[in-house]
C-alpha cells in the first residue's frame, strides 16, 4: 500500500465514521420528535 | 496532460476532510459543557412546578447542545489566536483537522437545532434565554470583548452564568429571584476562575495579544482583583440561605469551601510573579471545587427536602 492509498483509506475511514455519526444523530432526532410529540399530545390524542 | 491530472488529484486530496468524529466532539468543549449542564440541572431541579421526564431531558439536551455549539463557534472564530497558545493549539481547527468554515457550520446548525427543539418541545422563554446565551457568548464575548478589553471575562461571564435560569425557565416558563441569585454566583465566580488561569498562562495570552488582565494591568493588579471577586462571590454565596432556598448543607459548603477559596486567593495575592504560578494553579482547581460543592449541595438538599424554594416569580 503506497502513500496515496493510505491517505485515501484514512479519508474513507474518517468519512465513514462521520456518516455513521450523522445517521445516528438523525435517528435520535426522529425518535426525539416522535416521543416529544406523543408527550405533548398527552391525553388529547383522541381529540 | 499528466500535470493536469496530478493537479486535479492534489486538489482532490486538499479537499478531502480527515476530520474524525472525535474532532467534532472536541469542538463542543465537553468539559465546559459538563459544568454548564450541571448548573442547568440545578436550575431545573430547584424550579417549582411539574415537568415530565421527557421534557426535562429534552431541555437539558438543548442546554448541553447549545453550550457545545457556542464552543464550536468560539473555536472557529478564535482559530488564529488558538494556534498561538500552547493550551489551545491542539484544538481541531488550529491543527487543521477541521476548517473554520466546517466548525462554523457545525456550531450554527447545532445552535439552530437546540433553540428550535427547546422552543417546540419545552417553552419559548427557555428557548429565548438559550438563544440569548449563545448569541452573547459568540457575538459579545468571542467576537467583541475577548480581543478588546481586560474586562472580557467579567462581562462575557454572563453567558456561562445563565444555564440555571434556562433550567428554571424550562419548568416554569418564567424567571424568578432564585435562578437569578444562582446566575449572580456564577457571574461573580467567573473572574477569579479565569484570572487564576490567565496568571499561569500569561505568556500564552501575551503571545496571542489577548488583553487578559495580567497582560494589560500586570500580575499584581490581577492578584488584587482575584481577592476582591473571591470575597464577593463567597459573600453572595450566602444569599440562597438568607433568601430561604438553601439549607444547612449548602451553608456548610459555602462556609467551608468558601473559606478555602478565599484563603487560596490570599495565597495567590501573596505569591511572587513566576512562570509556573503554583498557587494560581491550585486556585483554579479550588474554584471549580467551590462551584461544584455549592450546586451539589443545592441538589442534595432539594432531593432530601431540606430547603423550601420560595416563589418570587418575576413577570
Amino acid at each position: 500500500m503506497n502513500g496515496d492509498d493510505e491517505t485515501r483509506a484514512r479519508f474513507e475511514r474518517a468519512r465513514r465514521m462521520r456518516n455513521y455519526a450523522i445517521a445516528g444523530l438523525l435517528l435520535f432526532l426522529v425518535v426525539l420528535f416522535f416521543v416529544m410529540t406523543i408527550v405533548r399530545l398527552g391525553g388529547h390524542v383522541a381529540d | 496532460m499528466t500535470a493536469v491530472v496530478e493537479t486535479q488529484e492534489s486538489l482532490a486530496v486538499a479537499e478531502m476532510s480527515f476530520a474524525t468524529v472525535g474532532d467534532y466532539f472536541a469542538l463542543l468543549k465537553p468539559r465546559v459543557m459538563s459544568l454548564v449542564l450541571f448548573t442547568g440541572v440545578v436550575g431545573l431541579v430547584l424550579a417549582p412546578g411539574h415537568i415530565d421526564i421527557a421534557t426535562a431531558l429534552t431541555a437539558l439536551l438543548c442546554i448541553a447542545v447549545g453550550a457545545g455549539a457556542s464552543g464550536a463557534l468560539n473555536m472557529a472564530y478564535d482559530a488564529d489566536i488558538d494556534a498561538l497558545m500552547s493550551r489551545t493549539k491542539g484544538r481541531p481547527v488550529p491543527q487543521g483537522h477541521v476548517t473554520a468554515g466546517e466548525a462554523t457550520a457545525f456550531g450554527a446548525t447545532l445552535s439552530a437545532a437546540a433553540i428550535t427543539v427547546m422552543g417546540l418541545f419545552v417553552n419559548l422563554v427557555a428557548a429565548a434565554l438559550l438563544a440569548f446565551t449563545i448569541g452573547f457568548y459568540v457575538f459579545v464575548y468571542t467576537m467583541w470583548l475577548k480581543r478588546k478589553t481586560p474586562q472580557n471575562i467579567v462581562i462575557g461571564g454572563l453567558a456561562g452564568a445563565l444555564p440555571p435560569a434556562i433550567g428554571w425557565a424550562a419548568v416554569t416558563g418564567s424567571l424568578a429571584v432564585t435562578p437569578l441569585v444562582l446566575v449572580a454566583i456564577i457571574f461573580l465566580w467567573t473572574p477569579p476562575h479565569f484570572w487564576a488561569l490567565s496568571l499561569y498562562r500569561a505568556e500564552d495570552y501575551a503571545r496571542a495579544r489577548v488583553p487578559m488582565l495580567p497582560v494589560v494591568k500586570g500580575k499584581p493588579e490581577t492578584r488584587r482583583q482575584i481577592v476582591i471577586y473571591t470575597l464577593l462571590v463567597v459573600a453572595t454565596g450566602f444569599a440562597p440561605v438568607l433568601l430561604g432556598f438553601a439549607g444547612p448543607l449548602y451553608l456548610a459548603a459555602n462556609a467551608l469551601v468558601g473559606l478555602l477559596f478565599v484563603a487560596q486567593s490570599i495565597r495567590v495575592a501573596a505569591e511572587r510573579d513566576t512562570v509556573r504560578e503554583p498557587e494560581a494553579r491550585r486556585l483554579f482547581g479550588i474554584s471549580i471545587l467551590y462551584l461544584f460543592a455549592l450546586f451539589a449541595a443545592l441538589l442534595v438538599e432539594q432531593a432530601a427536602g431540606l430547603a423550601q424554594v420560595p416563589l418570587l416569580v418575576l413577570g
